[in-house]
């Protein structure tokens, strides 16, 4: 059930990308995500934690979408969200949709390896209210 | 007029805790939870913050160089205590790592000043403390510098009416550590290795103005958290009045004739010692007696520490189990202590209001006792006799001894002295055959038997016959024959004159 829910996130992004949605939208959408984890997570697991899920995260989703492993070089302690949206508009909606969902759906993943669903669901209760609530309402406006 | 404020007490949710502490924890106290790695200090801590935390009061956990966060929250979640859906509502956890990076005690304090009064947090844990020694005692400073974290942190917590817990890994207890005095309260945790056994104490050093009970408290940890065996309360021992009650002021043992031998039965409160050799029939005496309790419509309680005794050789008192007129106590568990037997043994009393209780064997219970509890066998057996004494049940027990036909012994442990009655078995050899016998040997302000009778096991049970008139020496194990002259009334009529 919790990993339908993870689908989801690729599901919406990629909708939001046949739907026409440009690169720049997407790529402000996708970072204003990883900001929301950050500023959730990182009070409870710390700065470096996040930054090392995120960047393992990456790592993972970059076995399908190459351009990822590019981003994240080097030992980080903190989201380099400026070079990762860099790397994004580098790539057409659809791959950004694709690789960003799945990098996204694989924190998701190893948050729940790790803590558990129910756990995982409570922490990330707000950034995923955002993501999947918003992108179908800003649609229909 | 002296008018005393009334300072709240707080019950941590962790089973027997609240009694060691003298009646749970003081509202507003700063308190250091210690112990070396691996002893509960962080399930401790969890344990009472789920339980504590409520809407109206709720907590913040500070993490700052310990367990990393994500680890913590990974493995605490596997207790039953922890529930996330308090996360982020009741409880909040923040990581204080990178503040300790960057800017040291100093920093961490701003940022505990500022996430409590940006809370309101009535319950504030720090774990782990030991990191924050070691990294000021780096910066060269510190007894300084911690003494003052420690002051501040104190006084800030209590001042904002937090009650505050700091975890910490502290290997020499003798050091006159800064913090140990500022806390109100310090909780010790070990682990006591002995052989390949290992238990787990708890101890708590100092609660201000608190009756806390002293010594060393076992405690085991499983799925459901922490679980601390606080000794019972024995208040003087007072005597149950059981003519108040209405009860018989005698109990049946359930063999003929032994209730004669008994002076009619063995008074109501009482504790009885079966003392004999292996295969002897002391299971079967108290199988007896728990059977013939349930025939009177009375409860009982066994703990079996033998045989597991649904078996064949006790259908009897296999059903009583089965059928909830015997509660079983039959803890198989590792490391086991007196403490935590009494206490199953007290709440299965308690639950099937028992009149009778049964341990078998006491040599069975002392190989099941972990071996750092052994030499203190007798003491704690007192204490356990004593203690369900005052919870009215009439007991028995039995008790593997060897036997000596050199020497008359009732018990290997010198418990004899403790018990009410002893009733001891033994081995005889009659014309080539094993025969057994049994004696009333103390009764407590009770006439007697002083008999030694035969007595055999059929498929009814006990048997008690006659005496062996004419035979003598029996204690010695190999009888003979009297002179059939009556040499005995010759010696006895040259004694008198």
């Amino acid at each position: 059930m919790e990993s339908q829910q993870s689908h989801r996130i690729v599901l919406t992004l990629v909708q939001r990308a046949s739907d026409g949605v440009g690169a720049p939208e997407l790529a402000d959408f996708i970072v204003s995500a990883w900001q929301t984890i950050e500023v959730s997570l990182t009070p409870i697991i710390g700065q470096s934690s996040v930054a090392t899920l995120y960047k393992r995260s990456c790592y993972l989703a970059s076995r399908k979408h190459a351009w990822l492993m590019d981003i994240h070089d080097g030992m980080q302690t903190t989201m380099n969200l400026a070079a990762f949206k860099t790397a994004l508009l580098g790539q057409t909606s659809t791959e950004i949709a694709a690789g960003a969902g799945a990098a996204l759906q694989m924190f998701y993943e190893v948050l729940t390896n790790l803590v558990g669903a129910s756990l995982t669901e409570r922490l990330l209760q707000s950034v995923w209210a955002g993501l999947l609530a918003a992108p179908a309402q800003d649609k229909s406006a | 007029m002296n008018n005393p404020v009334t300072i709240n007490h707080l019950s941590t949710g962790v089973p027997g805790l609240d009694d060691v502490l003298g009646g749970g924890l003081p509202e507003f106290s700063f308190n250091l939870l210690a112990g070396p790695p691996g002893c509960g200090k962080t399930t401790l801590a969890h344990q009472m913050m789920f339980a504590l935390a409520t809407p109206q009061r709720s907590a913040i956990y500070f993490t700052v160089l310990g367990e990393p966060p994500l680890k913590m929250l990974r493995y605490q979640q596997q207790f039953e205590f922890f529930d996330d859906k308090a996360i982020n509502q009741t409880v909040h956890f923040v990581s204080l790592s990178d503040d300790m990076v960057a800017g040291g005690l100093k920093q961490v304090l701003r940022r505990i000043v500022d996430e409590v009064e940006g809370r309101s947090p009535a319950l504030v844990f720090v774990d782990s403390f030991r990191s924050v020694m070691q990294s000021s005692a780096a910066e060269g400073k510190m007894f300084l510098d911690l003494q003052h974290f420690v002051q501040q942190l104190g006084m800030l917590m209590t001042s904002w009416q937090a009650t505050t817990f700091l975890i910490g890994e502290y290997f020499n207890e003798a050091d006159a550590n800064p913090v140990f005095t500022v806390a109100d309260g310090l909780i010790w945790l070990r682990q006591s290795v002995q052989r390949n056994s290992m238990v787990r104490k708890l101890e708590v050093r100092k609660m201000r103005g608190q009756p806390t009970l002293p010594g060393l408290h076992t405690f085991r940890i499983d799925a459901a958290g922490m679980h601390v065996f606080a000794p019972a309360a024995v208040p003087g021992a007072v005597p149950v009045d059981f003519a108040a009650t209405g009860a018989a002021a005698r109990l049946g043992m359930g063999i003929d004739r032994l209730d004669e031998m008994l002076g009619g039965g063995l008074p109501r409160g009482y504790s009885m010692l079966v003392a004999g050799p292996s295969g002897s029939g002391k299971s079967i005496l108290a199988a007896a007696f728990l059977a013939e309790g349930a025939r009177c419509g009375e409860t009982g309680v066994i703990a079996a520490f033998e045989q597991v005794p649904s078996l064949a050789h006790s259908p009897i008192l296999a059903e009583l189990i089965d059928t909830g007129r015997v509660g079983l106590v039959n803890n198989r568990a590792p490391d086991l202590s007196i403490d935590e037997i009494l206490l199953l043994l007290v709440s299965e009393v308690r639950r099937l209001k028992a009149t009778r209780v049964v341990i078998d064997s006491l040599s069975g219970f002392e190989l099941a006792l972990a071996p750092t509890f052994r030499p203190d066998f007798r003491e704690n057996l007192s204490r356990m006799i004593a203690a369900l004494a005052t919870e009215g049940v009439t007991m028995l027990m039995t008790s593997e001894l060897e036997d000596r036909y050199t020497d008359l012994r009732f018990s290997p442990y010198g418990t004899a002295f403790m018990t009410d009655a002893i009733i001891v078995q033994r081995y005889i050899e009659v014309d080539s055959r094993l025969l057994r016998m049994m004696a009333v040997v103390k009764l407590r302000g009770s006439a007697h038997s002083d008999e030694l009778r035969l007595f055999s096991i059929n498929d009814h049970g006990i048997q008690i016959s006659e005496m062996l008139t004419d035979q003598e020496g029996l204690l010695g194990g190999r009888p003979t024959r009297k002179n059939p002259r009556g040499l005995v009334s010759e010696r006895v009529g040259n004694l008198r004159e």
